[in-house]
């Protein structure tokens, strides 16, 4: 009798816990920062059949900033997430097969540095952008793959804490957006990226002469669990049938002046062997640089700059008879 | 593992629960101990596991230490030789992770022997040598069983930062029963709940106000260096006091009584009362294993100083090796000489005078305590006494010590609910026994303010507890 009184006031000590908790899980786009409405964006095209676009653009924050699918080719939708490393990709990518079928054509663009460092884990864990058995399959790769970031003590809690949207982790946004204070702003943009199918500026400055990360990397200490990831998407491409072309995002000449030429180099290598791995694949392995000028912070271009690459790569996938491939 | 952690909140359920079902199912105590030896170990090893073998280590060296000194060895200088390599063997442990580091960044500077220490290493070699000094005194008698022993010395509410049990005290109720008793685990809830709003809503938010300032020393007045560290004396407090009251909580859930370790510190009127309230059970260990043993106030006035001195100053030590520690220690030592010294004077104060002095002090000697080194501790006092800029206390708004107007307001009512707790248990005794005998509405109010108030500092920062470093 005594246990089953402790029971029943314990579970009515817990309500505020439990309405915070289903708070945080049913409002998201109410609180949470402008970031999340990206990856919202995302995760809502990867299970739904809303895209069913012809060519998707993948990849992170420079492939989202850098490609106007507008103006690149009909029928294209830019499904890349900001601050998401191959990992993530490889998950949204299968999702967005099983419930949109393989697009025809994917042009995948990945900052070199994110082969390196896994540099947002905690904000996808944040944003719930995967389910339990994804990120438990991940967990497990980076324990074998002995990955610092993704296996590191403690992640367990962590992962179980934002799963089960603990008010640790999700209150101080949510005091901070006054609970939802961040709806009007949230629902805007998420319009405004599909309108834009799916491209999202992430800098809007009328230049940038600072480093961006791949400055900072002596040689391509890539990591294992990333290159595993990335290896599984163009994978999983290859075996939809889809046709692929691995193209650089662009770095500004500050950047490229002050790259180690050994990082440069090995990442090309790695490219290069990416592409005699896939024939079928088309690989550019060459990291073009751009005037600091068409650049909106150190690390992605400003719309100018994006109109200038889609502009280029426009001419590059028509010069080399991209669009008229079988898949 | 913290106590303010999502994996404690799995761990103490599944223990409590499967101790209780082993309590009224085996036949034999045996079985939850070892149980609860199983509890305590990995809650230890959850942060490294060669933790596990220390442990062990320091176990097995005092229980064996006990067993010699009550059964086998009679002759006196045996058994005092045992207590000396006992003595060597366990406090040596303690100053190789405490000082061997700093020593050896003496010798050999840049290629210094880089050493973790073991957290809470300084807690659990205390409490087991408690049980090698009441034995060797007569005060206590060997475990009846490892079993029950490795139980004591490894019990996980105490084990990372106290309170620092005595043998006698906590030992034989590893013989006892614990049952299921619904009014004991709703009292040790209750404490709980009241430890984690004194870390959560309290020492988290004192923490981020304090930080700040400390961290900008070099470009702010005097005053609002002594306003940080008056706010720091509150948080280290809360911080400590939180552990403590978790700690306490836990046992009383699991069956166990432990010693209170803080009674209403800042209350007290003088430096010597203030130490007999706060972190009393590592004051009870100086002053029952070192000051009394060094004659205590039965030598003289003299001598009685000096021991005073000694005491404080190993206890410095004890919480660190760092100049910074030994010297609050020296200080904190210094405060009583004096205060003894001026008793005559001092006697005609008004009780509220002396209260702020007594807070005051220790507010001072906490200067050092906060600081990283000693050249900030000296720019810091340094910039109190010359650079205090009185006209700042009408310019510096509280908004500006890094809160926020929300925090600050929670701040403000949270260190308002202390002192009224606070006040309950100076007056009754047991403020959490006080709130379990109001009406059932007032109850219940009571219960969702402290959750709501918890639930809403959770998340201020999982930040360690401050005691964990020593």
């Amino acid at each position: 009798m005594e246990k089953i009184r402790l029971a029943k006031n314990f579970i009515l000590l817990s309500i505020p816990l439990i309405v915070l908790c289903v708070l945080a899980y049913i409002l998201p786009m109410n609180y949470m920062s402008v970031e999340y409405v990206m990856w919202n964006e995302e995760f809502e095209n990867s299970k739904s059949p809303y895209i069913d676009a012809e060519t998707v653009i993948i990849g992170d924050s420079r492939a989202k900033s850098s490609i106007l699918p507008a103006l690149l080719h009909e029928d294209t939708y830019n499904i890349a997430i900001g601050g998401a490393t191959p990992i993530e990709m490889y998950y949204a990518v299968e999702n967005y097969i099983e419930h949109n079928g393989a697009p025809k054509n994917a042009i995948v663009v990945f900052a070199p540095y994110h082969f390196c460092d896994i540099d947002n884990w905690d904000q996808t864990l944040y944003f719930n952008f995967l389910d339990a058995k994804e990120i438990t399959k991940i967990y497990l790769k980076a324990l074998e793959t002995n990955d610092p970031v993704v296996a590191k003590k403690g992640r367990i809690p962590e992962m179980v804490s934002y799963r089960l949207r603990l008010p640790s982790k999700y209150l101080a946004q949510m005091y901070e957006a006054k609970f939802i204070g961040n709806k009007t702003a949230n629902y805007e943009k998420f319009d405004s990226i599909r309108k834009d199918m799916g491209y999202c500026e992430f800098g809007s400055a009328p230049g940038d002469d600072g480093w961006t990360h791949e400055v900072y990397h002596e040689y391509f200490d890539y990591s294992p669990l990333v290159v595993y990831y990335y290896e599984r998407l163009v994978g999983l491409l290859s075996e939809n049938g889809v046709n692929v072309l691995i193209a650089q995002p662009p770095i500004n000449q500050a950047s490229a002046d002050n790259m180690h030429p050994e990082f440069s180099l090995q990442y090309e290598a790695y490219m290069k062997e990416i592409a005699a791995r896939y024939p079928d694949i088309t690989v550019v392995s060459q990291i073009p640089a751009y005037d600091n000028q068409l650049f909106g912070d150190s690390i992605h271009v400003n719309r100018k700059g994006a109109e200038e690459y889609t502009r280029e790569l426009k001419e590059y996938t028509g010069s080399i008879g991209f669009w008229d491939r079988k898949s | 593992m913290l106590f303010n952690s999502v994996e404690f909140a799995v761990f103490l359920p599944v223990v409590a629960i499967v101790y209780f079902i082993l309590e009224a199912k085996a036949k034999s105590h045996t079985v939850s101990n070892i149980w609860l030896i199983i509890a305590s170990y990995f809650y230890y090893m959850y942060a490294d596991l060669r933790y596990g073998l220390l442990l062990l280590a320091v176990t097995l060296i005092s229980f064996g230490s006990g067993y010699l000194l009550q059964d086998v060895i009679r002759d006196a200088n045996k058994r005092k030789s045992v207590l000396g390599i006992t003595v060597i063997l366990l406090i040596g442990t303690l100053f190789f992770f405490k000082y061997a580091g700093l020593l050896s960044s003496f010798i050999m500077r840049d290629d210094a022997l880089k050493i973790i220490l073991p957290v809470g290493i300084s807690f659990y070699i205390f409490q087991s040598l408690t049980y090698v000094f009441e034995i060797y005194q007569g005060k206590g008698k060997t475990a009846p069983s490892f079993i029950s022993y490795a139980a004591f010395a490894s019990f996980f509410p105490v084990l990372l930062s106290g309170p620092i049990e005595k043998s006698s005290h906590l030992l034989p109720q590893f013989e006892d029963r614990h049952h299921f008793d619904y009014e004991r685990i709703r009292h040790g809830l209750i404490r709980m709940a009241y430890g984690y709003f004194l870390k959560l809503v309290l020492a988290s938010r004192l923490a981020i106000a304090v930080d700040l300032v400390y961290e900008n020393y070099m470009d702010v007045t005097g005053y609002q260096l002594l306003l940080a560290t008056c706010l720091y004396s509150v948080q280290i407090f809360c911080d400590f006091a939180s552990y403590s009251t978790i700690a306490i909580g836990v046992a009383e859930i699991l069956g166990f009584e432990l010693t209170e370790n803080f009674t209403q510190p800042f209350f007290t009127d003088s430096c010597a009362s203030f130490w007999r309230h706060w972190h009393i059970t590592l004051n009870n260990w100086f002053r029952d294993y070192v000051y009394i043993p060094l004659g205590g106030n039965r030598k003289g006035t003299f001598r009685k100083y000096l021991n005073i001195f000694i005491v404080f100053t190993l206890s410095g030590m004890w919480h660190g090796a760092d100049i910074t520690y030994i010297l609050w220690g020296m200080l904190s030592g210094l405060f009583q000489i004096m205060e003894a010294l001026i008793a005559p004077v001092r006697k005609h104060f008004p009780r509220w005078l002396k209260v702020f002095f007594t807070f005051m002090l220790f507010t001072f000697s906490m200067l050092l305590f906060r600081s990283d080194d000693m050249e900030q501790a000296a720019i810091v006092i340094s910039k109190v006494f010359t650079q205090f800029e009185p006209a700042s206390i009408l310019t510096t708004s509280p908004f500006e010590l890094g809160l926020g107007v929300f925090n600050l307001m929670y701040l403000i009512a949270g260190l308002i609910l202390l002192i009224i707790y606070d006040v309950i248990n100076e007056r009754t005794g047991d403020a959490a026994g006080f709130i379990t005998k109001r009406s059932t509405p007032l109850r219940w109010c009571i219960y969702y303010l402290m959750v709501v108030m918890i639930l809403g500092s959770s998340s201020i920062g999982a930040q360690q507890f401050i005691y964990f470093q020593f």
